[in-house]
């Protein structure tokens, strides 16, 4: 949607010298499809467009103005050496083409990785080198779900819900597959719950193709908000040891306070008890859950759970 | 034309301004270029040569190549100005339609938050694309600090920020997305070693220390710097065998490797050859299973984790 309101000159000017040289490979454009590109009015195009065709060098003649006219439906433009130049490529530009190109490699069926390497190599004295890096998982049934994406077939999966430690059988015909915060995720039809729902491709224990095809439907893909602010997750105030900062940096800590010796004081938005439990085992000595009162004792809980394990009659030893 | 405050004739003055230097065959003075461009900056030399500045304020900041230069003869001590078409980043990169289709697909099948990838297509001459295929990606790019910290590794300039509430200095080497977060590897200058920042807790502005500069190790390579917690325990010669359950079997297999798989049980549960050498990175792998992983042994770890369990249980 392009985007209203009052614009500066800076922008219109930044705009232009993007435009013009963009324009210039091309020589003649329909003023739709270029609004479209640009993500701008078409009323503001051509207003820019206008003013940009009454410039050029003194005198200002026609003869000594950009070539460039709009007529009907279309933008035309000649050569305009004063124009031609593109500008060098800005930090969010730069930095996001390396984004993009180090995210695209992982996404399977993309058929251009040798052509985008190669591009990035031509790039490189832009973009620099060995500075990026997006990872991304590749789970054992990441190729099985995105084929069935395109050829519509259902797929019999079997699917690990960790919340529960349960496995379901279930049918499903997948319409799109995305990675978000590093794994991969189907959105699906399925049998089980006769709704459209997502499931984590790493939590898919196995597929078996059904042979049976459903139509493909071509939409846009809707990667969800996870978390939206549902108002789910419960907060918990921890401190933090020195040495477990590790902690700090990888869970979804919150109002930060770093102590003088080097330990924190944080909330943690958590998800289940059960998410809690594994975080304070693994912390061991370096959390402890200072509120709210009913998870002061999740870390105990925790380790008398595993610790029967070793000492009951089914301990391995 | 006239001098006017409005944003359209301020671009159209810009533009001119920009068209007179680019064509002009010597460097022009300020008065020359007043004369040329007449009535297009204001009356008076002080509301000119302000108009004037601003005019090359905006277009360095847009990157126009705006360069001075110092006369000397009948001119000596004034200062011209000229457009060094040699110093514009980008000319021509001779890319292909091939890889311009490569990098138009890239933008349209990668959801960064931002419109940056695709102002960076049409900046190369390229067209957006729509993503036909069912298989997207997203990665998050929204907030100044990664634009400005890539800027800073790019050209080997140390940068500052605050960090948990203290100013930090560190030589930036490289970012990495993991899990839907932005990390800054970087050289601490307090700490003199090589740490990892989350840029989502920078509670700064990210200022490039441009007038100093670094240079990175020779061998840091992006894509190992930040080492996940298996590989923090990789290089151990020492081992202890893991029981893992079937549910969880599958995704230590995949994180370990099938090599490390010594037994495989009728119930779907594996026992695992794990490195233990550091025994805090062991112990972060093994309770992330909960207890859905036991340690067979050796008696000695086995030993170690009955008694991490036994403290853990008996603190009130």
């Amino acid at each position: 949607m392009a985007r209203r309101g009052p614009r500066s000159a800076a922008e219109r000017l930044r705009g232009l010298l993007v435009m013009l040289p963009w324009l210039m490979q091309r020589t003649e454009v329909r003023i739709s499809d270029m609004a479209q590109q640009f993500d701008v009015s078409e009323a503001d195009l051509v207003d820019d467009l206008e003013l940009a065709s009454m410039c050029g060098v003194p005198p200002y003649t026609p003869f000594d103005l950009a070539d460039l006219w709009v007529d009907n439906e279309f933008i035309y433009v000649g050569p305009n050496k004063q124009f031609e130049q593109r500008l060098r490529l800005r930090a969010p530009e730069a930095f996001t083409l390396s984004v993009l190109a180090s995210a695209a490699n992982d996404i399977p069926g993309f058929s251009q990785g040798e052509h985008l390497q190669s591009a990035l190599h031509k790039l490189q004295r832009v973009l620099g080198e060995n500075i990026v890096d997006v990872e991304t998982e590749s789970p054992e049934h990441l190729d099985v779900v995105t084929n069935a994406a395109d050829t519509g077939e259902v797929l019999r999966i079997v699917y690990w819900t960790p919340s529960r430690n349960e496995e379901s059988v279930r049918n499903i015909v997948v319409r799109s597959v995305f990675s978000d915060k590093g794994n991969w995720y189907v959105s699906a039809d399925d049998s089980a719950s006769g709704e459209r729902r997502h499931f984590r491709v790493d939590r898919i224990r196995s597929v078996t193709p059904t042979a049976e095809f459903s139509t493909v439907i071509h939409e846009p893909v809707d990667i969800p908000q996870w978390f939206s602010g549902d108002g789910t997750s419960e907060i918990v105030t921890a401190h933090v040891a020195s040495h477990a900062a590790w902690i700090v940096e990888s869970y979804p800590c919150r109002n930060i306070v770093e102590n003088r010796d080097g330990s924190f004081t944080v909330e943690i938005a958590v998800s289940s008890e059960h998410w809690l439990s594994r975080m304070a085992l693994r912390a061991g000595d370096g959390i402890t859950i200072t509120a709210p009162e009913k998870f002061a004792g999740v870390a105990q809980r925790a380790a008398r759970q595993v610790l029967s394990r070793y000492e009951g009659d089914n301990s391995a030893s | 034309v006239v001098a006017t405050a409005d944003p359209k004739r301020a671009t159209e003055r810009m533009l001119n301004l920009l068209a007179l230097l680019t064509n002009s065959l010597r460097p022009l003075t300020f008065d020359e270029i007043m004369i040329r461009m007449g009535a297009q900056y204001p009356e008076g030399h002080e509301a000119r040569r302000t108009s004037f500045e601003r005019d090359k304020k905006v277009l360095r900041e847009l990157g126009v190549p705006f360069t001075m230069k110092t006369l000397g003869g009948a001119d000596a001590g004034k200062t011209a100005y000229s457009i060094d078409k040699s110093g514009y980043g980008l000319v021509d990169f001779g890319l292909t339609p091939e890889e311009m289709s490569a990098l138009q697909e890239a933008a349209a099948l990668v959801q960064t938050g931002t419109s940056w990838g695709k102002q960076a297509v049409l900046w190369l001459g390229g067209d957006i694309v729509s993503a036909d295929s069912p298989t997207v990606s997203r990665v998050k790019v929204d907030g100044e600090a990664l634009p400005d910290l890539w800027q800073a590794i790019a050209s080997s300039h140390p940068v500052s920020f605050t960090y948990h509430g203290k100013t930090r200095v560190v030589n930036p080497y490289g970012l990495v997305s993991r899990n839907g977060f932005w990390y800054l590897v970087g050289k601490d200058s307090v700490r003199e070693s090589q740490i990892v920042f989350r840029v989502d807790r920078i509670q700064s502005a990210v200022s490039i220390e441009t007038k100093k500069s670094f240079e990175r190790p020779a061998d840091f390579d992006i894509t190992t710097a930040f080492a996940r917690d298996p590989k923090d325990f990789a290089a151990s010669t020492e081992r202890a065998v893991v029981r893992v359950d079937a549910g969880v079997a599958p995704t230590v297999r995949r994180e370990l490797g099938d090599d490390a798989v010594i037994v495989e049980h009728d119930d779907g549960s594996v026992d695992v050859s794990v490195p233990c050498g550091n025994l805090v990175a062991f112990r972060t792998w093994l309770f992330a299973m909960v207890d859905r992983a036991e340690v067979i042994g050796p008696d000695e770890v086995r030993g170690q984790v009955i008694a991490w369990l036994r403290d853990m249980s008996e603190v009130n």
